[in-house]
C-alpha cells in the first residue's frame, strides 16, 4: 500500500458499496451506455456497409453490362437498317438510270463515286496480313512492372493495325478491310477497352487485314527492314502472317457517310465571278480591246 | 465480474441493431460513426473511472451525452465549413480511448487487485508501472 493513490481508490470504492447493494454505483449506467454504444456501433457499420457497396462500381456491374447489350443489340439492327437501305437506294437508282440516256450517264458517275468512297464492294488482286496475339507468356521470375510491359508487346494493339494499314496505303493499295470492316475516309482504328474497334465496330482477333493494290509491292511494303512485320517477328514470328492473293473481294462499307460541319467549296469559275467587280469589268474590257 | 455484464449488453445491443432491419439513410453515417466513436471514449472513460473508483454517475451519463452531441456537431459544422474537422474529432477520441484503456489495463493487471493473485506478476516491476499511471491519472482532473 505504498500507493496513496491507489489505497484512497479502493477505500472509495468500499465506501460507496455497502455489501449488501447488489451491483456498484457505476453498473446500471455503464450497462445502459454500453447497451446504447453497441447499438450505434452496429448502427454505423450497417450504414457503412450500404455506402461503401453504393460506392463501388462492382455493384453497378450488371447494370453496365445490360446497358452494354442493349446498346450493342440496337446499334447492330441499326447498321443492318442502313445497309438494307442502302441496297434498296441502289435498286432504285439504277431504276431511275434506265431511262434516259442523261441518267445512264449519271448513274455510271454515281457508281464510280461510290466504288472510290468504298460504299461498294470491290475485288481485285492484293494482300492479306493476318495479326494475332502471341501465345507466349513472360517468365514468371520477372519483376511484375517488367512482366506486364512484356504482356502489352504480346498482344496486338490498335497501333501494329494502324501502322499495317498506313504501310499499305503508303504502297499503293486501293482498298483495305480490317476483318469485314471495310476502311474508308472516316474510318478510325482505334483501341477501346480490351478491344479494337474499326468503324466503331469492336473486333475480335485474329485480326485480318485485307488489302488490294500490287501484291508484290504490297507485301514488300511490310517487309523493310525495322518495319512493322520485322518488329512483330522479332517478338514472335506466330503474331503476323502476309499471304498474296490473286483475287480479293472486299466488303462495302456499311457505315453512314454522312458529312455534317465540311461542305465542298464552290466551283473555281463561281468564285473568280463572286470575287470581285473589278476582274469583271477588267475581263469585258480585255474583250472589247480584243474584238 | 460485473465490467463483463456491462459489455456483454453493449454486444447483446450489437447484434440486437445489426441483424435488425433497422436502416440509417447512408448521408448520416459520418455522424453515426463519429457518434459511436464518441460513445466508445465514454464508456471506455466510464469504466476507467469505475476502475479507480472516481465513478460518478451525473458526470458519466452527461459526458456520455456531451460527447456524442459535440462530436456530431462538430462533425456537421466541418463539412458545412468544408474542413475535415471530424478527422479531428476521431483523432482526439482514439487518443482518449488508448489512454483510457492503458490506465483500466494498468489497474486490472496490478498486484493490489485482489482478484489477480493468482496472476505470477513481479511485484517491484508492477509498482513501478503504477506510480507512472499515477502521475498521467493526477495531471488530468476527473475524466468522465
Amino acid at each position: 500500500m505504498d500507493n496513496p493513490f491507489y489505497a484512497t481508490s479502493v477505500s472509495d470504492v468500499k465506501e460507496a458499496q455497502p455489501v449488501s447493494s447488489l451491483a456498484p454505483r457505476w453498473f446500471w449506467p455503464l450497462t445502459i451506455m454500453t447497451f446504447i454504444l453497441g447499438t450505434f456501433i452496429a448502427a454505423a457499420l450497417k450504414t457503412q456497409n450500404i455506402v461503401r457497396r453504393e460506392m463501388l462500381p462492382s455493384s453497378s456491374y450488371s447494370g453496365l453490362a445490360e446497358a452494354y447489350v442493349n446498346y450493342r443489340n440496337t446499334m447492330e439492327l441499326q447498321q443492318k437498317t442502313i445497309g438494307s437501305l442502302q441496297k434498296q437506294n441502289e435498286v432504285l437508282v439504277n431504276h431511275v438510270g434506265r431511262r434516259s440516256p442523261e441518267m445512264k450517264e449519271l448513274t455510271k458517275q454515281l457508281d464510280e463515286y461510290r466504288f472510290l468512297a468504298g460504299i461498294t464492294p470491290v475485288q481485285g488482286p492484293g494482300i492479306v496480313v493476318t495479326l494475332k496475339d502471341s501465345v507466349k507468356r513472360p517468365p514468371a521470375d520477372l519483376p511484375s512492372q517488367v512482366s506486364a510491359d512484356l504482356t502489352a508487346t504480346f498482344i496486338i494493339h490498335d497501333l501494329d493495325l494502324q501502322r499495317v494499314v498506313n504501310e499499305l496505303r503508303a504502297a499503293g493499295a486501293e482498298a483495305f478491310a480490317v476483318n469485314d470492316q471495310r476502311v474508308v475516309t472516316t474510318t478510325a482504328i482505334r483501341c477501346v477497352g480490351p478491344a479494337i474497334q474499326v468503324n466503331g465496330v469492336p473486333l475480335t482477333p485474329p485480326y485480318v487485314i485485307r488489302a488490294i493494290g500490287d501484291p508484290g509491292t504490297l507485301s514488300e511494303s511490310l517487309a523493310l527492314p525495322g518495319g512493322i512485320a520485322e518488329q512483330l517477328r522479332q517478338t514472335d514470328p506466330s503474331m503476323i502472317q502476309i499471304e498474296r492473293s490473286t483475287a480479293l473481294v472486299l466488303p462495302s462499307y456499311e457505315g453512314s457517310l454522312m458529312f455534317r460541319y465540311s461542305h465542298p467549296v464552290k466551283d473555281v469559275s463561281d468564285t473568280d465571278n463572286s470575287d470581285s467587280g473589278d476582274s469583271g469589268s477588267y475581263d469585258s474590257a480585255a474583250g472589247d480591246g480584243t474584238q | 465480474m460485473m465490467g463483463w455484464i456491462s459489455l456483454m449488453a453493449g454486444v447483446v445491443g450489437f447484434l440486437l441493431v445489426y441483424y435488425s432491419k433497422i436502416i440509417v439513410p447512408p448521408d448520416y453515417g459520418a455522424y453515426l460513426s463519429i457518434a459511436a466513436l464518441a460513445g466508445l471514449d465514454s464508456v471506455i472513460g466510464g469504466a476507467r473511472a469505475a476502475q479507480t473508483g472516481k465513478f460518478k454517475r451525473r458526470i458519466f451519463i452527461s459526458g456520455f451525452l456531451t460527447a456524442v452531441i459535440v462530436a456530431v456537431v462538430l462533425t456537421w459544422f466541418g463539412e458545412r465549413l468544408g474542413v475535415q474537422i471530424f478527422l479531428a474529432v476521431g483523432f482526439v477520441f482514439v487518443y482518449r480511448i488508448m489512454q483510457n484503456l492503458s490506465i483500466i489495463r494498468w489497474y486490472l493487471l496490478d498486484d493490489e487487485n485482489p482478484s489477480l493473485r493468482w496472476l505470477p506478476v513481479g511485484r517491484s516491476s508492477s509498482m513501478v508501472e503504477v506510480s507512472k499511471v499515477q502521475v498521467g491519472v493526477e495531471s488530468e482532473p476527473s475524466k468522465t
